[in-house]
């Protein structure tokens, strides 16, 4: 019996491309940002794709936790540039675009989106718009699956309550 | 839970990729190299821990276990009777009669004791010997009182103790007659294991000799005074001319007795308890092992006690970056 041959990256990013920038718009809240982002992602990819091992764990799982570190590297970039610009006060005005999180969304979950943090919106987009399991979750984040599910449970509860409170406004 | 009506909503409206965005992805993909099958996949590093740590451990112990078997081959004597004195070659215990005749041992043993006839001699031996129990200490010392009186001799002194707990032990002095204390000390030396000994030999012959000629000149400086008739004067000259002439006559007396007795003090003392019955060889390679396990646990406490600082400090640094990384997180 001939084994299945081995899966290309460009196979496994053509499957896994939305996925993995659904994840990063969650994740940053920025679409400009989370497509910059996708691209590190799959760079990283490239050059880690020979120590990619399928046996411990899907292309989608290697590729959440590869655009996790991706933006954990971003974040901790802007959080320095942001130091910085504080210190020597030249803090210039930026427009922020608003944060789309999805084009038909309502503007009530769009808007509850928003005031959720990023890890509440990650474990949203992981477990709820991926359709991710728990433990596979919990991989991704670094946390265990008891976290995970306690992270989704207060997410869920928190989103749920802004978006009622919105429609009842 | 999230209601099903939004968890749709969600999902309908997941974010898709731009043409441009896939375009892009897509020629990042395809710059893949063909992998390489690797000759040996190197293992998760948790699973690699989980094989190496029990593995160590078992190096650990293993190696113990070695070592214990490979040095506890030899059964090492036990070390009573360490320091044991090794006995002279003329006091080396041989069995001997009680009336011992001319023969060749005796002869060595002569050898030892300068066999000066003519000359006066002061003999004294000193002997401390190890017996096996209280019942070969009473044995020892018996035959030791009796040989002396056998001899010829006499026993000046002797104790004897056999407390409830600890060593018995036993001292005796004996003097013998010159020509016997050589028989004499053969006897004892063979009563037990010699743990020291000493033998000393004090010629008098000269002090003899002159204490002789001071009592002949006494006596003829007597006779001359007594010999021209004792004046008044002459009285108390006299009479501390007798006086000397005794005291030395009885000096010359008690030298020349001493010289004719020779002084051993003998001194014997019970096996100490054996501190450890002598182990088997299962017993021994445990001990070694441990030992071995107990220097591989000193080796690891102090690689512990000098990387443990930097542990600590790699241990922060880790925790402040995941603090770090969580407050990031924690931002809308």
């Amino acid at each position: 019996m001939n084994a299945e041959p081995a899966p290309t990256l460009a196979a496994i990013a053509e499957r896994h491309l939305d996925e993995v920038l659904a994840y990063l718009v969650y994740l940053t809240a920025d679409h400009t940002l989370a497509e910059d982002l996708t691209v590190e992602t799959f760079e990283r990819a490239l050059r880690r794709w020979r120590r990619f091992d399928p046996r411990r764990g899907g292309a989608r799982t290697w590729l959440c936790q590869l655009a996790r570190s991706a933006a954990l590297d971003h974040f901790r970039a802007e959080s320095r540039r942001l130091r910085r610009e504080e210190r020597y006060a030249v803090r210039e005005l930026r427009e922020v675009p608003a944060p789309s999180f999805g084009e038909d969304l309502s503007p009530e979950l769009e808007h509850a989106l928003a005031e959720l943090s990023r890890a509440e919106r990650e474990v949203v987009a992981l477990r709820v718009v991926l359709e991710l399991d728990g433990e596979t979750a919990a991989r991704v984040l670094g946390i265990s699956p008891s976290a995970c599910s306690t992270r989704l449970s207060r997410a869920l509860q928190k989103l749920e309550g802004m978006v009622s409170a919105d429609a009842v406004a | 839970m999230l209601s099903p009506e939004l968890a749709t909503e969600l999902r309908a409206a997941r974010p898709t990729a731009s043409a441009g965005l896939r375009e892009r992805v897509l020629e990042i993909a395809a710059r893949e190299q063909p992998p390489r099958p690797r000759r040996f996949p190197l293992p998760p590093l948790r699973r690699v821990a989980l094989v190496v740590a029990p593995a160590a451990l078992a190096l650990a112990i293993g190696g113990a276990l070695v070592h214990g078997l490979t040095h506890s081959g030899q059964n090492r004597a036990v070390s009573e009777g360490a320091g044991r004195v090794r006995p002279l070659p003329h006091l080396q215990p041989k069995k001997v009669e009680l009336a011992p005749g001319p023969g060749p041992e005796s002869d060595t043993l002569r050898a030892a004791v300068p066999n000066t006839a003519g000359r006066l001699q002061q003999y004294g031996a000193y002997l401390r010997l190890q017996v096996k129990d209280l019942g070969a200490l009473s044995d020892a010392t018996k035959r030791a009182m009796r040989f002396a009186r056998l001899v010829g001799g006499y026993v000046a002194y002797v104790r004897y103790t056999t407390p409830a707990q600890g060593r018995g032990s036993a001292s005796l002095i004996v003097r013998v007659p010159v020509d016997r204390v050589q028989d004499t000390i053969e006897e004892y030396s063979g009563l037990g294991t010699i743990l020291s000994q000493k033998v000393t030999v004090l010629d008098v012959t000269k002090a003899v000799e002159e204490e002789a000629r001071e009592i002949a000149r006494l006596k003829a400086q007597i006779a001359r005074i007594e010999a021209g008739g004792v004046t008044a004067d002459e009285e108390y000259r006299l009479a501390a001319l007798k006086a000397r002439l005794d005291e030395l006559t009885k000096r010359k007396t008690a030298t020349v007795r001493r010289a004719q007795l020779a002084r051993v003090a003998l001194e014997l003392t019970t096996k100490p308890k054996k501190a450890a019955a002598s182990a088997g060889r299962f017993d021994r390679t445990m001990s070694d092992a441990g030992g071995v396990l107990l220097r591989e646990g000193e080796i690891l406490l102090y690689a512990l006690i000098v990387a443990g600082p930097l542990l600590l400090l790699g241990a922060a640094f880790i925790a402040a970056g995941r603090l770090r990384d969580r407050r990031l997180f924690e931002r809308s």
